[in-house]
């Protein structure tokens, strides 16, 4: 090896050093060159242990999904950074983004299938010696994002455009209970209006401030409201109490549809779309279920208490109980 | 000059003769070809430029650019041209494992790659993972790693005969030894700032404390450990601070195996256990790096031995 290419090496490598150094001295994260600063922050013990969960949501409830399906680069943790950077960004934005996470992560499945939400849950423990507590980590959701399916969009779109109904009622699951609406269901400015896409043709109209309650058995439901609103995004929507209480689970109410479905159609609504579906806990028999429109004026046509579905449904029909002796 | 023989200027003599001593060894020419296989196979089949280009998409939203990045402005590649510079990268890399126009071939998979490790260094994360892999492509494309067991190395002679030239054999030389030598200095590098890092940040309390109890017991609960000896250990707090404290000096004085020789070898040793044994205790990979200790190894002294295994092996030419 010649006397220069001998000084060049020797002088690189001790530049790679000094360079080094001064990455760490300044505490500094750059490429390829870093302070590589990994597990440099010291824990005390007991101390605490997080995980990142990706799930993926369609009518089936969350699916676990390995971020590496997003691609074989990605990790929990960047795409939670990801996450986080995008809520920061447009409405627009972050709809394009899911959409675009939603679709690689449903590639090749069938429309019914595809995943509508992504969920970021974050679960967490407390370290303990010889694992205690390890199956038993408290889960929070940390991030929920509603892919609005292809399908959906299209009945709303078309219920929207020709006002006839896209789609014939659907029998109601079994074990599940329907309550439709009337007059006696009034509480405060509240009346009953016609409406051909309405079962049975006609709904509970709610005036700003206007309420409904109905009586409903004890037991353990997930909620859902069929209903429709002229309202803004924001404002479509029902505050949820049962016995005179508001329910903390539902802190915006029930709707709040419109931003990712803006159609002033008839909608199966819970929780905000992406998050799980509202479950409701009911002791007395029957409590007393009351539902407020507090922004707006909302229609409601019928109140689905699921017994095991936990998600929203993938159709805007209504449901009919099924005839004794029939399917 | 009498100076020059009072310690510490004696120290530093020594410690500079001793470097000048480790860079100057000769070294066999197929101990560098065995890394330049060994590296730029792993680069050839590292990236797959489908999830390189599904990275780039579902990423996009996420793109907060570092440093130069920042400066000059560079913006990612879109899909298509990640895809495109993926096969590339790819492409080259097997061509530069085999030793097919090494020089072109190896030049093109280390600048590639270094723009493409880049690029995923600008998501909010860092991937500490290809800091040295890039740079261990840049230090071997400038190398002579094609001189032995390439196709460079079959084709050369034949170009050279019908030229009437015969080519010199290939001998051993420093020229072989360099490139592993310094890749293997920048994982020591690597090791002493993530050391030094600790230092600074921490301070000893990094090692004198529960924190490694805690973060053996923390890599049971959210990494996949292959055991479960970490929960063990974490019964046991002056034995968790011991060891700490004896990764943390192994790290902290790793550039002390940028000095001579022994040294090279003792803290290369020394790294190699305690990466492994932070995969073993708490499952943490450090993507590239395992394939990058091949660099570590005494090429020199396996080579002559298999040698001597084959010369034993081989019958001895019948007597005339």
């Amino acid at each position: 090896m010649s006397r220069l290419k001998f000084s060049i090496v020797r002088y690189t490598l001790l530049a790679y050093v000094l360079l080094t150094l001064w990455e760490v001295l300044g505490h500094r994260e750059d490429f390829p060159l870093s302070s590589f600063p990994m597990f440099a922050q010291a824990r005390g013990f007991p101390g605490r242990a997080s995980r990142t969960v990706l799930v993926g949501v369609n009518e089936h409830g969350e699916t676990t999904l390995n971020p590496q399906a997003l691609s074989d680069l990605m990790s929990a943790v960047r795409l939670q950074k990801i996450f986080q950077g995008l809520q920061t960004k447009s409405d627009a934005e972050q709809a394009d983004f899911m959409a675009r996470v939603a679709g690689i992560l449903s590639d090749k499945k069938d429309e019914d299938d595809r995943f509508w939400g992504v969920r970021f849950y974050t679960e967490n423990w407390k370290t303990q010696l010889h694992l205690k507590g390890i199956d038993h980590p408290s889960r929070e959701l940390e991030f929920a994002a509603y892919v609005p399916p292809e399908r959906l969009k299209r009945d709303l779109a078309n219920d929207a455009k020709t006002g006839a109904p896209s789609e014939a009622p659907r029998p109601l699951p079994s074990g599940d209970l329907l309550v439709e609406l009337d007059a006696d269901a009034c509480a405060e400015a509240c009346s009953v209006t016609s409406d051909p896409l309405a079962s049975g043709g006609t709904a509970l109209a709610l005036a700003r401030g206007g309420s409904l309650h109905v009586g409903v058995p004890a037991g353990s439901y997930t909620l859902f409201v069929r209903m429709r609103s002229k309202a803004p995004p924001g404002d479509d929507r029902l505050l949820v109490s049962v016995d005179g209480k508001r329910v903390k689970e539902a802190k915006d109410g029930v709707g709040n549809y419109k931003h990712q479905l803006p159609f002033d159609v008839w909608v199966w609504a819970s929780l905000e779309p992406g998050w799980p579906a509202l479950r409701l806990r009911t002791k007395g028999d029957p409590s007393e279920l009351s539902l407020t429109a507090d922004r707006a004026d909302v229609e409601v046509d019928q109140i689905w208490l699921a017994k095991s579905r936990k998600e929203l449904p993938l159709f805007n029909a209504p449901l009919e109980r099924q005839k004794a002796g029939g399917e | 000059m009498k100076l020059l023989e009072t310690p510490p200027l004696s120290w530093l003599r020594k410690s500079l003769a001793g470097v000048t001593a480790m860079w100057s060894e000769k070294a066999d020419p197929r101990g560098l070809a065995i890394c330049r296989i060994i590296l730029f196979w792993h680069a050839a089949r590292e990236i797959d430029p489908g999830g390189y280009a599904l990275f780039i998409r579902v990423g996009e939203l996420a793109w907060r650019p570092h440093a130069y990045f920042r400066a000059i402005g560079l913006m990612p590649p879109s899909e298509s041209t990640a895809r495109l510079l993926c096969l590339v990268y790819m492409a080259c890399g097997f061509l530069a494992a085999a030793g097919v126009l090494y020089r072109a071939s190896a030049l093109v998979t280390a600048g590639v790659g270094l723009y493409l490790h880049a690029i995923l260094q600008n998501y909010g994360k860092a991937l500490h993972t290809y800091h040295l892999f890039s740079l261990a492509l840049v230090i071997m494309a400038c190398s002579n790693a094609a001189d032995v067991w390439s196709v460079d190395a079959l084709v050369k002679p034949w170009f050279a005969k019908r030229r009437g030239k015969v080519l010199p054999r290939v001998e051993p030389s420093a020229e072989y030894r360099w490139p592993p030598l310094f890749v293997g200095s920048t994982i020591l590098v690597m090791y002493g700032a993530a050391g030094m890092s600790k230092l600074y940040i921490t301070g000893w309390v990094w090692a004198l404390s529960d924190n490694f109890r805690q973060t053996l017991l923390q890599g049971q609960f959210d990494a996949s450990p292959p055991t479960q000896v970490g929960v063990w250990l974490a019964d046991y707090p002056v034995l968790c601070q011991a060891l700490a404290l004896g990764a943390l000096t192994v790290e902290a004085t790793s550039w002390l195996g940028l000095v001579n020789r022994y040294t090279y070898y003792v803290w290369a040793s020394c790294v190699v256990l305690l990466q492994f044994g932070i995969w073993f205790l708490m499952g943490v990979v450090f993507g590239e790096l395992p394939t990058m200790f091949a660099f570590f190894l005494p090429w020199n002294l396996i080579l002559r031995t298999i040698d001597g295994w084959i010369a034993r092996a081989r019958p001895a030419p019948a007597p005339t």
